[in-house]
């Protein structure tokens, strides 16, 4: 009886457990929204462009919902355009006036006024005197931010209920920096932060339960956005030259007007008025340029461009591909005229991000999508993201072999997913949107290309391969190679005795209108002159690497930047620097991400990440909302309980680097056996010599903070392997390992339940462990044939490694590679000396 | 040209030497030693001989004649090299021939390497080579700084080749010996040096100028354009205009440098304005071409060899460096060939 219930028991337990899977909420697999009823925002937007003064005047309608049990006695606006008024608000002080190398031109600011809030139908709530705005600065305390605005409400906003406010504004467009303005002196607007949109009134989780707030922070440096999902309407008006050359947010409605078939209304003036709507969005955005091509492409949606993958991501979600199936999408591409041979480029890319992020994350709902080219006199606006609108970014030459556009574009698409329909706060939690975006980045760029190939610019085209090592010729070195010249030289023209200033009196003398703010000296950024191609001859001395996969990529330019803070747990202005906030948001969380996928498993982790962004879509998740979602699956998938790993990854400021130190191996001296009292002859002793027995010593390392489980392999003399899992605690357990005789790989099988006991015959951990601070194990092995080599890792599935030089050891070196390195090397500079001495 | 002179040489460019030029040192002899014979050089044999060979068969004369300098050469730019490289490969081979995956990183995986994704395709890995340059950080900032003196020595070294190769030349040494040439590089090491400050005066003025005071005063003009194109492809003709310079200034330089070998004059800058001018002239920038763009040809067909050239294998790294050595002998036999060109045209 006792041993029935017992089975009863063991069955049920493994019924939960074989449908744990199945329980867990179905991905998304339609482009379903929300109950509209449940949106907190309407905003209907009527604005008109004046493309002389680049100012915008604009009136607006905006129903918003206190979702909050306690009434709401404030309105709080983000009036962000007003970081571009001077050089004293916070974004400016934070970035120096610089933006992903361009500068703020303080000679045409931006900035957005404010000229009537009240509730409808009600009195005017803002001060008569533009002075007495009160403006809150509540992130650093500078009083010269304007970017927050703080309107008391004479009536507060009971919980649960609506308000109506009626509100007029006007905006002027900054030369383009930062993502927004206008470029070529009124030829391209890209109009974004350019509205009063309210923050979100939310239960602050940083504070005791129910400590219901604005959360609107100033705008800063190193900062984005977050705002609550909505509804917009919107009607812009342009002049009549940007007729079909505008995009924005959403889906144009006819405005009725037959005699267009853009849909727009041709007014008694001659400007042109569009109608946009969108819903369930948190930001609206929108964009005109004289020169757009504007081509309309039909994503039809389905399985995408990959029906295969489709089937294997269904199999892996355990449903029918048919029920993976994605929406059709119109997408708008914006180009330039001198790119639009790029739009086959640009489509492949924006089709591939549509179908693998559908697959993987969830199918895009909106029934259109916007891709901008931005203007060459506005390149600032490229490379960012915008609900159903994206800008991407390229060139008037592009290498086929990088992936630019592509990458941009790609990452701009994913945001969509990571900050459009997973709302996190992007103030709080950069990391959120960025770094998952960079992450869904790379796994479409896997898919779908063939990675990365480094080049070298000459005369503006591309040379692939790379130089040995960094050496731009005698003049730019010379500044790095003699010392007492470096002040001779100008930092920004690799010249020497360069200087701006002497360059724009020698312009004006030639009758330069404009002497330039800046110049580059070689056409464009990373090009080189071609008489470099000349010195070097880099067909034949350059190193043709093989194409880098983004996950490489990514992971080698996080360990580039040097350790100092910790992925989550910081607003996006408190890392150490910028580029901590860069790096910590954008590589090390998809590094990160991917070193959680090499520890789940690819099947695991895309079940873990479909489930977390089909529970949080058109909602604003937080870090412990992701760590529980992920858990949640861990777990049921039979992988425990990873909350330790989620504190290794995201919360801790540790360096991942796990290494071989040593291996040796040495005979163990043996004494010929020896019957008592005998006294053995030297040939019989010989006669029956045993075999050889070697003792092998590996120690590997954990030369960062981080501990986690790692595979250890080692290989011997005859070509055998022994698998290990060093973990945690440092004890070593023993993988079953066979020979398929097929491939001849070594395929990997169970993983022994005991750790190996110290001091046994075969294998020996000889160290004990002493917690936090042992940073290495010993495995001693006695056997007749030599270790010949060690390696952690060895599948690469960690991907968070500081270091993969040292994360293997071999006793026999092999002098091929640094030899042809060297070689190379030596060809480069005995070619580049000759062409020297040729002077 | 003193006691090595052919008297049946008797071509204008001789002429000029004999009756102008003043005497070479005379070649240091140890005390004792006999006096050096006079060398067996016959009319034809002669590389800088006025016989019928235009100053292309001139400069492939020379350079037939002087293998044994362009070898001396071509060991000079290897130790100048290796000065720079020894370092480099003891911090690379440190950090890659222990890696258990060494023959993939060299380009010829092995079967065991076939198993494992990363290391099936073979070839240096990417992030392998960034971790290498970041592990070794201090050390690859220091090989610029290391290849910038080197690559002046190398410059100062050039002006010594200039005046063996065009001393050599003129003096219809045939063959070519190394001692010789180092003489009349010696000799002709002020002069040579000279021109090549005037030219890298020159350059660097005209490069300003042009990338510059044009480029700055185009910059706003091109930047407004509506078309990205407008600046690419200005910056282009700026580029091209600037490498059009470059060479005619070297032309220049390199006649300036051949007249004062000729003449024995010493006013660097008054040559090197005379061979602006004469740099001009069809014949000589058609002699550069004719053994400029063959050289920079093999260069790039070498190229394309060296690209194939993958694996441990010791026989494919000989090759390797043989293929270096190869080139640079090419690139300083053109350079050996134009300068005896122009001797010849001079």
């Amino acid at each position: 009886m006792k041993n029935r219930t017992l089975l009863w028991i063991w069955a049920a337990l493994a019924a939960v457990a074989w449908l744990a899977p199945a329980l867990l909420p179905t991905p998304a697999a339609q482009a379903e929204f929300p109950d509209k009823s449940a949106t907190t925002l309407h905003y209907s937007i009527d604005a008109a462009l004046d493309a002389k003064t680049h100012q915008i005047e604009a009136k607006g309608a905006l129903r918003w919902r206190n979702d909050s049990p306690v009434e709401v006695a404030e309105m709080r606006l983000h009036l962000y355009l007003n970081a571009f008024k001077n050089e004293l608000s916070s974004f400016m002080r934070e970035s120096s006036g610089s933006h992903r190398g361009h500068t703020f031109d303080k000679a045409a600011p931006g900035w957005i006024t404010l000229t009537s809030f009240k509730r409808k139908g009600g009195k005017e709530l803002l001060p008569a005197d533009e002075k007495d705005y009160e403006f809150v600065h509540e992130d650093d305390g500078n009083v010269d931010d304007q970017t927050v605005i703080r309107i008391p409400l004479q009536q507060a906003i009971p919980g649960e209920a609506e308000a109506e406010f009626e509100l007029t504004w006007t905006c002027k467009m900054p030369r383009v920096f930062a993502r927004t303005g206008q470029g070529g002196n009124g030829a391209f607007f890209m109009v974004a932060q350019w509205f009063p949109k309210p923050g979100v009134w939310e239960d602050d989780p940083e504070k005791p339960e129910g400590s219901w707030g604005w959360n609107c922070h100033q705008f800063h440096g190193s900062s984005e956005f977050y705002a609550d999902y909505g509804s917009y309407d919107v009607l812009l008006t342009v002049p009549k030259r940007f007729e079909e050359k505008v995009g924005a947010s959403g889906q144009r409605v006819d405005m009725n007007d037959s005699q267009t078939e853009h849909l727009g209304r041709r007014n008694e003036d001659g400007s042109i008025t569009y109608r946009h709507k969108v819903d369930h969005v948190h930001d609206f955005s929108w964009v005109c340029g004289e020169d757009f091509k504007v081509i309309p492409e039909t994503f039809a949606g389905g399985a995408g461009v990959d029906e295969e993958e489709q089937a294997r991501v269904a199999k892996i979600l355990g449903v029918e591909p048919k029920a993976l199936d994605l929406p059709e999408v119109t997408v708008y591409f914006l180009l330039q005229p001198e790119h639009e041979d790029q739009l086959e480029r640009h489509k492949r890319a924006v089709f591939n991000a549509l179908t693998y992020m559908g697959f993987y994350y969830g199918p895009y709902p909106y029934p259109t999508l916007t891709v901008v080219d931005p203007d060459h006199r506005g390149r600032d606006a490229g490379g960012m993201e915008y609900p159903t609108l994206i800008t991407g970014g390229t060139r008037y030459v592009r290498a086929e072999k990088q992936t630019s556009p592509e990458g941009v574009l790609v990452h701009e698409f994913g945001h969509q997913h990571f900050y459009g329909l997973l709302g996190s706060n992007e103030f709080r939690h950069a990391w959120m949107d960025e770094g998952m975006c960079t992450f869904a980045t790379g796994k479409v760029l896997t898919k779908a290309y063939d990675g990365y190939s480094a080049a070298q610019w000459y005369g503006g085209l591309p040379h692939y391969g790379e130089r040995p090592f960094a050496f731009a010729g005698l003049a730019a070195e010379s500044r790095k190679a003699v010392p007492f010249a470096g002040s001779l030289f100008d930092d920004s023209w690799q010249v020497p005795f360069g200087s701006l200033s002497v360059v724009r009196s020698i312009a004006g003398a030639f009758g330069a209108q404009h002497p330039p703010e800046s110049i580059s000296l070689w056409a464009s950024y990373g090009e080189v002159s071609p008489l470099a191609f000349l010195r070097e001859v880099p067909t034949l001395t350059h190193l043709r690497l093989p194409p880098t996969s983004t996950k490489e990529y990514e992971r080698s330019r996080n360990a580039d930047t040097p350790m100092s803070d910790p992925v989550a747990g910081r607003r996006a202005w408190e890392y150490m620097n910028r580029r901590a906030y860069g790096n910590n948001s954008y590589r090390r969380t998809a590094s990160s991400l991917r070193t959680l996928e090499g520890y789940l498993g690819e099947a695991v982790m895309l079940k873990a990440m479909r489930h977390y962004c089909a529970t949080w879509r058109f909602k604003h998740p937080r870090p412990t909302d992701f760590y529980a979602s992920i858990a949640a699956t861990a777990k049921a998938e039979g992988k425990g309980d990873i909350a330790w790993l989620m504190d290794e990854l995201f919360e801790s400021a540790t360096t991942f680097d796990f290494g071989v130190e040593s291996v040796s191996a040495h005979p163990v001296p043996t004494l010929p056996a020896q019957p008592k009292g005998e006294v053995a002859k030297a040939d019989d002793a010989s006669k029956e010599e045993k075999p050889k027995i070697f003792e092998s010593n590996v120690i590997v390392r954990r030369y960062g903070g981080v501990r986690m489980p790692i595979d250890v392999r080692l290989r011997f003399e005859d070509g055998s392997v022994r698998e290990f899992l060093w973990d945690r605690k440092d004890d070593l357990y023993e993988f079953a390992v066979t020979l398929d005789s097929e491939t001849g790989a070594w395929v990997r099988g169970a993983l022994g339940e005991k750790p190996l006991v110290t001091h046994e015959t075969a294998l020996s951990r000889v160290t004990p462990a002493r917690g936090e601070q042992q940073r290495w194990a010993r495995i001693r092995i006695r056997s007749e044939k030599k270790v010949r080599s060690a390696e952690i890792d060895p599948t690469y599935a960690y991907s968070l490694d500081a270091d993969r030089t040292n994360d293997g050891r071999s006793t026999e070196p092999r002098r091929g590679a640094a030899l042809q390195l060297a070689l190379r090397a030596l060809g480069w500079v005995e070619l580049s000396n000759s062409f020297y001495g040729g002077l | 040209m003193g006691d090595r002179m052919d008297p049946g040489m008797e071509t204008p460019l001789n002429v000029l030497a004999e009756t102008e030029a003043p005497a070479p040192a005379p070649t240091r002899r140890r005390a004792g030693a006999a006096p050096a014979k006079p060398r067996k050089r016959g009319r034809d044999k002669a590389a800088g001989a006025p016989t019928s060979r235009g100053p292309l068969g001139a400069g492939l004369a020379y350079v037939g004649a002087s293998w044994r300098v362009l070898l001396f050469v071509v060991g000079v730019q290897l130790l100048l090299g290796l000065t720079v490289i020894v370092p480099f490969y003891s911090a690379a081979s440190e950090r890659l021939d222990h890696h258990p995956h060494a023959s993939s990183l060299a380009g010829s995986p092995t079967a065991y390497d076939g198993t494992l994704s990363a290391w099936a395709e073979g070839g240096l890995n990417a992030g392998i080579w960034r971790d290498l340059k970041r592990e070794e950080a201090s050390l690859f900032k220091g090989l610029g700084v290391t290849f910038f003196w080197v690559a002046i020595v190398a410059w100062l070294f050039g002006a010594l080749a200039a005046g063996g190769f065009l001393g050599t030349a003129v003096s219809g040494e045939d063959p070519v010996r190394v001692g010789a040439f180092l003489t009349h590089g010696a000799r002709l090491y002020g002069p040579m040096l000279r021109v090549g400050l005037c030219f890298a005066l020159a350059y660097y003025l005209v490069a300003r100028l042009v990338l510059e005071a044009w480029g700055g005063s185009v910059a706003s003009t091109e930047f407004m354009d509506s078309s990205e194109a407008a600046g690419f492809w200005g910056a282009r003709l700026r580029e091209g205009v600037v490498v059009i310079c470059f060479f005619w200034l070297r032309m220049a330089a390199d006649l300036a440098r051949t007249r004062m070998a000729l003449l024995g004059t010493r006013g660097a800058v008054g040559a090197f304005l005379r061979g602006l001018g004469g740099a001009l002239r069809p014949r000589v920038w058609l002699a550069a071409l004719a053994f400029g763009l063959p050289t920079y040809g093999l260069l790039l067909c070498l190229g394309l060899g060296a690209q194939e050239l993958t694996g441990d294998d010791p026989w494919v790294l000989v090759g390797l460096f043989l293929v270096f050595q190869i080139a640079v002998f090419l690139r300083w036999a053109g350079r050996a060939a134009v300068l005896a060109a122009f001797a010849k045209l001079s």
